[in-house]
C-alpha cells in the first residue's frame, strides 16, 4: 500500500496532540530513525492520562506511568516540542507537507529557567485552577502539574497583574536567572514534514446541561474528573476522600452513569466507552482509600467489554462490596443543612426510590473538542457526523487525506490501552509511508565520553526527593540527608523537590560535575518506573549508568507509614543507608550490541497477519507469513459485512492480493512452527515443511477460534442457528418475510468457564437485526440479551435498531432463557424484568450469539516462545496499559484475536499497532543489550542444568562441550538463575551476591 | 548421582550446640546438584544455625566453607587451615563425605544431610532412585529397567501377585517394575528374554559381601 508516487519523501512527522497517544507515537517513531514535531496546545505535554489518579486493573499510579514517558518524549533528541501552539495551516502532499505553526507566548526564557519555582511561590495573583478542575487555585505564572515536560514556567496572559494591569513584575524579582520576559511574542513559522499524525484528544461533556442533577449548583455532585483528582496524592485534597461543600469524608458515594453519554436529547448519542470501567475503579480505589466508604453505581448497561473486564467488576462486587443498580437517576435535590444528596430512582420493580448520599459523581463522557470543526478543516480532513475524525472501519486510522494519520480519542472514544497501541499504529502507518526516508532528518545523540573510574575510591552523591508531598508529608527528607552524610565514601547527600522534573535532574548533573561523584543515589520512587531516567541522567553527566541506584522511599516507606513520621523517617534513612553500602560496590557495566536481520516473521495469515505484514514489508522489511491453513484469510472468512455496512470479502480479497503482489512478502501455507532460535534481531526459523529463514522480529497473529454452541438445543433443529450462519444468509439474498427472529446474546461467553465478554457477539446481533429489518419491515426481531456492549460510536447502530422496531428482552445469568425444539416448532421460555412474568416466543428462528474462544495453537506457540496466557487462554501482553502489542521478551509482538476477543477495526489498529513496535526494532542496524544481565562464570559451573530448567527465556543452555553456556543477548536479567545456581556460577549485574550482602549488612548492623 | 536430603534443623542443632566453633562444611558435587549440600547450602544452612543460636541464647561461632568433592584427598588441603580451626564440623556431603572426613580428622564431624540414594533428576526437584549397586548388573537382561532398584520384592522373575494395572500393592503411585520391563520388552520385541529364567543372584557383590572395595591394580603408582 504506497500511497505516494510522489518524489519527495521527508524523514520527519508532526503530530499534534500530546497526550499518551501522541507520545507513543512520538516515542516509536523517534526511536525508528524518524523526526517528530509535536504540536501541544498546552503549556506541557500529559493530557487527560495526567490527571487520572490510578489506572485499572493494577491500580498503578497514573502519573507515575506516564511521567517517565513525558520525561522520555522531553529529552529525545529526536523529538522537537512545540508546547503553546497550534496548527494553522497545511499545505503539501503525502510525503512533503508544509505546516504552519502558531505559538503562543510563554514569557519565561526556558534556556535561563532552572524551574526552581520561586516566581511562582512570590506571584501574588490566584487563578482557578483548570487542571485539577476548579477544585483549587494556582497563580498566574505555573506549571499546568508538577512533573510539567518542559519544566519551563508560562506567564497566564490573561490573568497576570502585570500583562493586564501593567505593574507588579513580582516574579521578574524573585527569579535568580532574569528568565522572565513580559515582551516575548507570538511567533508564527513553517516546519516542513512528511507525515501528520492527530492525536488532539478529547473534551469532556458539560454536565451543567443536565439541570436535573444539580452539577454547579449542589457542591457535592462532583465530576468522575473532579474525582480523579480528589483521590490524586497530588490533588487538592491530598488524596484524602473528601467533599467539596465541607471536607467531611463521605460514607455513601453514588456514580451516575452515562452523564452526556448515550442520550442524543441532552447530551452526545455515543457510548463514550471507558465510563463504566472508570467508575468501578474510582468506587475501588476509593473504598481502598477509605474502608468506610459504601459505593453505589447507577447504571444502564455494565459494558465491561474489555480483556477482564468482567473480572474486574465481578471483584468489585464481591471483594469492595461495590453496590451496582440498574437504574437511571431522574432527579438530585440537596437536603436543607447537610449537603447531603437525595436522589430519587426507580427501583427494578418499578417503584419510586429516594435515597441519600454524600457525594455524587457524575460519570462524564468523552467528547471532540468544541473546536473540532475547525481543527479538521485546518488539516483538510472530513469529520463524521458526530465531529469525530471521518475513518473506514476497515482502515481505522487513515482519514480522507492521505498522509494525514488519526489516533486516540479523535478517532472515537476508546481506552488507555487501546490509544496506546493505536499510537503504535499511526507510528506504523507514517513509518510505512516514509519508510526510506527514515534516518534522514535526524541527527545521532551526542553524549559525552564515559568516565573511567578504575582505581577511584567511591565517591557517593544521594538525592532524597520530596516527591512534592507524596515523600515529605511522611518522611522528614531534610532528615534523610542529614542522616545519610556522614556514612562511609558519601560526599554529598542533598534534597530535591522533584527529582524526576528536569530541573531536579539538571541539580544532579551539576553535583556530579561539582563534587566529582562516581556513584548517585536517588531516594524517591520505584526504580521500575523511574530508573532508567536517572540513568540517562548520569549518562549524560559523564558517568557509565550502572553506577545508579535508587532507593524506593516512597512505594516502601512514605506510602505505607503515613501518618508516623518519625518511624518513616528512620526506615527512609535505613534504606538509604543500605544503598549507600550496595553503591559503593557499584561497578560500570559495557553493554553489548548485536546486528538485527531485518526481517519479520509473522505466526498465522488472518486479517490480523496479513495488516502487520504488509505494514512491515512497506516499510522495507522482509516478511515471512506462516500459515497453517493452505489459505490465507482466517476468520474474516466468514464475515460478509462490519456494523457500518462495510464489504469484508472484498476488502479481504484484496487483502490477499496485496500481499500476494507484495515483493517483500513470502508466504508459506500449509506449514506451522517447527522450531525458532535465536534471539531479537537474529531468530532462525524452521517451519514443518522444511522452510527455514532468518528474522529479527516474530508477530504473533494466532487469532482464535468462534464457540461451537451446545446450549439452547443447537443441532437439535436447523432452525437454531448461529450469527455467522445468519450473515451467510442473509449475504446469500435472504428474504426474512414476515418471519421472527430471535437472538440469544452471550452464548458460550460471560459465564464459568468461559467468564469473558467476546466483545462482537452485541455487534454481529445488531448487525443482522438491522438488515433483517431493512430487507423487511414486517419480519420480527427479538434480542435476548444481558447487556448491550454496543460501545463508543456502535451505539449509533443500537438506536438504529431499536428505531427499526427490533425487541430488546433482557436476561440474567441464573434465569436464561430455555429453547424447545419439538415436532419443528421451536419454543423459547424467559423472563421478562420489565413485565416481571415468563414470556414465551415461538420464532421461526433461533440466532445464537456465540462468542470466541483462544485458538487452540495457543498453548502450543505460547510454550515454544514462552509467552504467558491469561485465564481465559488469551496471550498476556507485557503492560495492560502502556504496552498493550508487546511481550515481556523482547522482540515478540500480540495482534488481534490472540490477544483477546475484538473487533475487525481494533483488530486493523493493533495489527498496524504491532508492525509499528516491531519496525522500531527492525530500523536499527544494531541493538544494545541491557547491561542488567546475568554473567556466568564456567570456571563455577558444574552443569547441574537447574538455570536451564528454570530460565523462562531460555539464556542458559547446553552448549557444543555438553556444558553450560550462557546467551546474555536473551536474558532479562530477572535473576532466577542466580538464585537457584548451587556453585553460585550466576551473578547480576548490579545485584551481585557481595552487593546485596552489603545491603543487609547495613540494615542489621548493630546501632 | 548421589541424592541427599538436609536434614532437620532441630536434629543438627542437637548436634552441635555444644560445640564452641563449628564449620558447616559444603561439599560441590553429586548433593549440590540435587541442591542439599553444595558450598552455597552449606552457606544458607550456617546463618540459619546462626540465628538459631541467637534465638537459643547460646554462644557459637559458626562459620562456613566447602570444597569440590569430600571423598578425595587431595581438594581438602586448601581447607585445612580452616576445618584445624574448628572444634566440630557439620558436613553436608553425602555419608561417604562425612566418613572420609571423619578418618582423617580428629574431631567429631557431624553429618548434615540424610543420604537417601543414587538416582536421576527426572525433573527440576524430582529425584528418584535407579541403582542400588548391587555389584552385579543385569540391565542387559531386563530392558534396561532395574529389578533390583525399582521392585520393591527384588524379584528376578517376576512380577509377583501384587502387580495390578501397572502399580505395585506397596502404593498406587509406584510403578511395578517388571510391568515396565514387560512393557519395554515388548516395544523391543524381545519377550523371549523375558521368557528366560533368571538363576538365583549371587548377592556377594552386594552388601551381603562386606565393605566392598575395588582395587585397579593399572592405575596405582608402585
Amino acid at each position: 500500500m504506497n500511497d505516494s508516487q510522489h518524489s519527495i519523501k521527508r524523514g520527519s512527522v508532526l503530530i499534534a496532540g500530546g497526550g499518551i497517544g501522541g507520545m507513543q507515537a512520538a516515542l516509536d517513531l523517534a526511536d525508528s530513525g524518524f523526526k517528530v514535531h509535536m504540536i501541544q496546545r498546552e503549556s506541557s505535554i500529559g493530557g487527560t492520562m495526567a490527571m487520572l489518579d490510578k489506572t485499572f486493573p493494577t491500580g498503578d499510579c497514573s502519573m507515575c506511568m506516564i511521567s517517565p514517558k513525558m520525561v522520555e518524549v522531553g529529552r529525545h533528541p529526536n523529538i522537537e516540542l512545540h508546547t503553546l501552539a497550534d496548527v494553522e495551516a497545511v499545505s503539501g502532499e503525502p510525503g512533503d507537507f508544509t505546516v504552519t505553526v502558531r505559538q503562543q507566548p510563554r514569557f519565561v526564557i526556558p534556556e535561563r529557567c532552572t524551574g526552581c519555582g520561586a516566581c511562582e511561590k512570590k506571584c501574588p495573583k490566584l487563578v482557578v485552577n483548570t487542571f485539577e478542575q476548579g477544585l483549587s487555585k494556582r497563580k498566574a505564572i505555573y506549571t499546568i502539574l508538577p512533573q510539567a515536560v518542559p519544566h519551563t514556567r508560562v506567564i497566564d496572559k490573561e490573568h497576570c497583574i502585570y500583562l493586564t494591569k501593567g505593574k507588579c513584575k513580582a516574579c521578574s524579582k524573585f527569579c535568580e536567572t532574569d528568565a522572565i520576559n513580559y515582551e516575548d511574542t507570538e511567533k508564527v513559522y513553517d516546519l516542513q514534514v512528511g507525515a501528520i499524525i492527530l492525536s488532539p484528544g478529547l473534551d469532556r461533556y458539560n454536565p451543567n446541561i443536565r439541570g436535573e442533577l444539580g452539577f454547579g449548583r449542589w457542591p457535592n455532585v462532583v465530576t468522575s474528573i473532579q474525582f480523579e483528582r480528589i483521590l490524586s496524592a497530588s490533588g487538592p485534597f491530598m488524596g484524602e476522600v473528601k467533599r467539596p461543600s465541607d471536607e467531611r469524608h463521605p460514607r455513601k458515594v453514588a456514580w451516575i452513569q452515562c452523564v452526556g453519554s448515550r442520550d442524543p436529547r441532552n447530551a452526545n448519542p455515543w457510548c463514550s466507552s471507558v465510563c463504566c470501567m472508570y467508575a468501578t475503579k474510582q468506587a475501588v480505589i476509593a473504598k481502598e482509600h477509605d474502608g468506610s466508604i459504601e459505593p453505589t453505581i447507577f447504571y444502564m448497561e455494565m459494558r465491561a467489554f474489555g480483556k477482564d473486564f468482567d473480572k474486574y467488576v465481578d471483584r468489585a462486587k464481591q471483594q469492595y462490596g461495590v453496590v451496582y443498580r440498574r437504574a437511571m437517576v431522574s432527579d438530585i435535590k440537596e437536603e436543607a443543612g447537610t449537603g447531603n444528596l437525595l436522589l430519587r430512582y426507580a427501583a427494578e420493580d418499578g417503584a419510586l426510590v429516594d435515597e441519600v448520599f454524600d457525594l455524587v459523581v457524575l460519570s462524564i463522557g468523552f467528547q471532540p473538542h468544541q473546536d473540532a470543526l475547525a481543527f479538521a478543516g485546518t488539516f483538510g480532513i472530513d469529520t463524521n457526523v458526530h465531529r469525530f475524525a471521518k475513518t473506514d472501519t476497515l482502515a481505522p486510522v487513515e482519514t480522507s487525506r492521505a498522509g494525514v494519520y488519526v489516533t486516540g480519542t479523535f478517532q472515537g472514544p476508546k481506552d488507555i490501552p487501546e490509544t496506546v497501541a493505536q499510537g503504535s499504529a499511526v507510528a506504523g502507518r507514517a513509518m510505512a509511508l516514509l519508510g526510506e526516508a527514515r534516518g534522514t532528518e535526524i541527527e545521532a545523540p551526542q553524549l559525552p565520553p564515559e568516565t573511567d573510574i578504575t582505581g577511584q575510591e567511591a565517591r557517593v552523591g544521594v538525592f532524597v526527593c520530596h516527591c512534592g508531598i507524596n515523600i515529605a508529608q511522611t518522611v522528614d527528607v531534610k532528615q534523610v540527608a542529614e542522616d545519610t552524610r556522614p556514612l562511609p565514601d558519601v560526599v554529598y547527600s542533598g534534597d530535591l523537590m522533584y527529582a524526576c522534573a528536569p530541573d531536579g535532574q539538571e541539580r544532579i548533573k551539576e553535583v556530579i560535575r561539582e563534587k566529582g561523584l562516581n556513584r548517585v543515589i536517588v531516594a524517591s520512587c520505584t526504580p521500575r518506573t523511574h530508573a532508567p531516567l536517572f540513568q540517562d541522567t548520569i549518562r549524560d553527566a559523564g558517568l557509565n549508568k550502572y553506577l545508579f541506584e535508587l532507593a524506593d522511599i516512597r512505594e516502601q516507606c512514605s506510602w505505607c507509614h503515613m501518618g508516623q513520621k518519625e518511624v518513616a523517617t528512620h526506615k527512609a534513612s535505613e534504606i538509604v543507608k543500605m544503598s549507600v553500602a550496595k553503591a559503593r560496590k557499584l561497578d560500570p557495566v559495557e553493554t553489548d550490541s548485536v546486528s538485527v536481520v531485518p526481517g519479520a516473521m509473522v505466526i498465522g495469515g488472518g486479517i490480523a497477519g496479513m495488516t502487520a505484514a504488509l505494514a512491515l514489508g512497506d516499510q522495507g522489511f522482509d516478511v515471512h507469513i506462516v500459515e497453517k491453513e493452505d489459505r490465507l484469510g482466517g476468520l474474516a472468512a466468514g464475515v460478509h459485512r462490519t456494523l457500518d455496512g462495510a464489504d469484508v470479502q472484498a476488502f479481504l480479497a484484496a487483502k490477499m492480493d496485496q500481499v500476494a503482489a507484495h515483493d517483500k512478502i513470502r508466504v508459506h501455507t500449509g506449514a506451522e512452527v517447527d522450531g525458532t532460535g535465536g534471539y531479537v534481531g537474529n531468530f532462525n526459523t524452521t517451519l514443518t515443511n522444511g522452510d527455514a529463514f532468518d528474522h529479527g522480529v516474530i508477530v504473533v497473529a494466532t487469532g482464535g477460534v468462534e464457540y461451537e454452541p451446545r446450549e439452547y438445543a443447537y443441532g437439535e433443529s436447523d432452525r437454531v442457528i448461529t450469527q455467522r450462519d445468519l450473515e451467510r444468509q442473509i449475504a446469500g439474498g435472504l428474504d426474512p418475510a414476515a418471519q421472527h427472529f430471535l437472538m440469544i446474546q452471550c452464548v458460550g461467553s460471560r459465564e464459568e468457564p468461559h467468564n469473558y465478554c467476546s466483545r462482537i457477539c452485541c455487534q454481529d446481533a445488531i448487525k443482522n437485526a438491522i438488515a433483517v429489518k431493512e430487507a423487511s419491515p414486517a419480519a420480527q426481531v427479538t434480542i435476548l440479551y444481558r447487556d448491550i456492549r454496543t460501545y463508543g460510536l456502535r451505539e449509533d447502530y443500537y438506536q438504529r435498531a431499536r428505531e427499526l422496531g427490533v425487541l430488546f428482552v433482557r436476561f440474567e445469568a441464573d434465569r436464561k432463557p430455555e429453547v424447545t425444539a419439538a415436532g419443528g416448532r421451536l419454543q423459547v421460555e424467559a423472563y421478562d424484568y420489565v413485565l416481571n412474568r415468563e414470556v414465551r416466543f415461538n420464532p421461526d428462528w433461533v440466532v445464537l450469539s456465540t462468542g470466541l474462544r483462544p485458538h487452540p495453537l495457543t498453548e502450543k506457540i505460547g510454550r515454544q516462545y514462552k509467552l504467558t496466557v491469561n485465564p481465559d487462554g488469551y496471550f498476556l501482553e507485557a503492560h495492560v496499559k502502556l504496552r498493550p502489542v508487546d511481550f515481556p521478551s523482547e522482540g515478540i509482538y500480540v495482534a488481534g484475536l490472540a490477544h483477546a476477543p475484538k473487533n475487525l477495526d481494533e483488530t486493523l489498529s493493533q495489527s498496524l499497532a504491532a508492525a509499528g513496535r516491531a519496525g522500531v526494532v527492525l530500523s536499527h542496524d544494531r541493538l544494545s543489550v541491557s547491561g542488567i544481565i546475568s554473567k556466568h562464570n564456567r570456571e563455577l559451573c558444574m552443569s547441574c542444568l537447574a538455570c536451564v530448567r528454570l530460565c523462562p527465556f531460555g539464556s542458559p543452555f547446553i552448549d557444543e562441550d555438553g556444558k553450560v553456556s550462557h546467551n546474555e543477548v536473551i536474558c532479562t536479567g530477572c535473576g532466577i538463575c542466580a538464585g537457584i545456581c548451587p556453585a553460585k556460577a550466576f551473578q547480576v549485574n548490579s545485584f551481585r551476591d557481595d552487593q546485596i550482602l552489603a545491603m543487609i549488612d547495613a540494615a542489621t548492623e548493630m546501632e | 548421582m548421589i541424592v541427599g536430603e538436609q536434614k532437620p534443623l532441630e536434629e543438627i542443632w542437637e548436634m552441635i550446640k555444644d560445640h564452641k566453633k563449628v564449620l558447616v562444611f559444603g561439599c560441590n558435587t553429586c548433593v549440590a546438584v540435587c541442591q542439599q549440600g553444595g558450598n552455597k547450602e552449606a552457606e544458607i544452612l550456617a546463618s540459619m544455625l546462626r540465628m538459631k543460636a541467637v534465638q537459643e541464647g547460646v554462644d557459637i561461632e559458626i562459620t562456613d566453607a566447602g570444597i569440590e568433592r569430600q571423598c578425595e584427598h587431595e581438594f581438602f588441603e586448601k581447607a585445612e587451615s580452616r576445618i584445624g580451626d574448628a572444634d566440630a564440623v557439620l558436613s553436608t556431603a553425602c555419608g561417604i563425605g562425612v566418613q572420609f572426613m571423619a578418618e582423617k580428622y580428629p574431631k567429631p564431624i557431624y553429618p548434615g544431610l540424610n543420604t537417601t540414594f543414587l538416582g536421576a533428576v527426572e525433573e527440576f526437584g524430582v529425584y528418584a532412585e535407579r541403582c542400588q549397586a548391587c555389584g552385579t548388573c543385569i540391565l542387559g537382561q531386563t530392558g534396561g529397567i532395574c529389578p533390583i532398584a525399582r521392585c520393591a520384592k527384588r524379584v528376578l522373575n517376576g512380577p509377583c501377585g501384587g502387580s495390578t494395572n501397572g502399580k505395585c500393592e506397596i502404593s498406587k503411585d509406584v510403578d511395578c517394575a517388571w510391568q515396565l520391563i514387560v512393557d519395554r520388552l515388548r516395544l523391543l520385541g524381545r519377550m523371549d528374554d523375558y521368557e528366560a529364567l533368571t538363576p538365583i543372584k549371587d548377592w556377594s557383590t552386594d552388601r551381603a559381601g562386606g565393605p566392598r572395595k575395588l582395587v585397579r591394580e593399572d592405575l596405582i603408582d608402585e
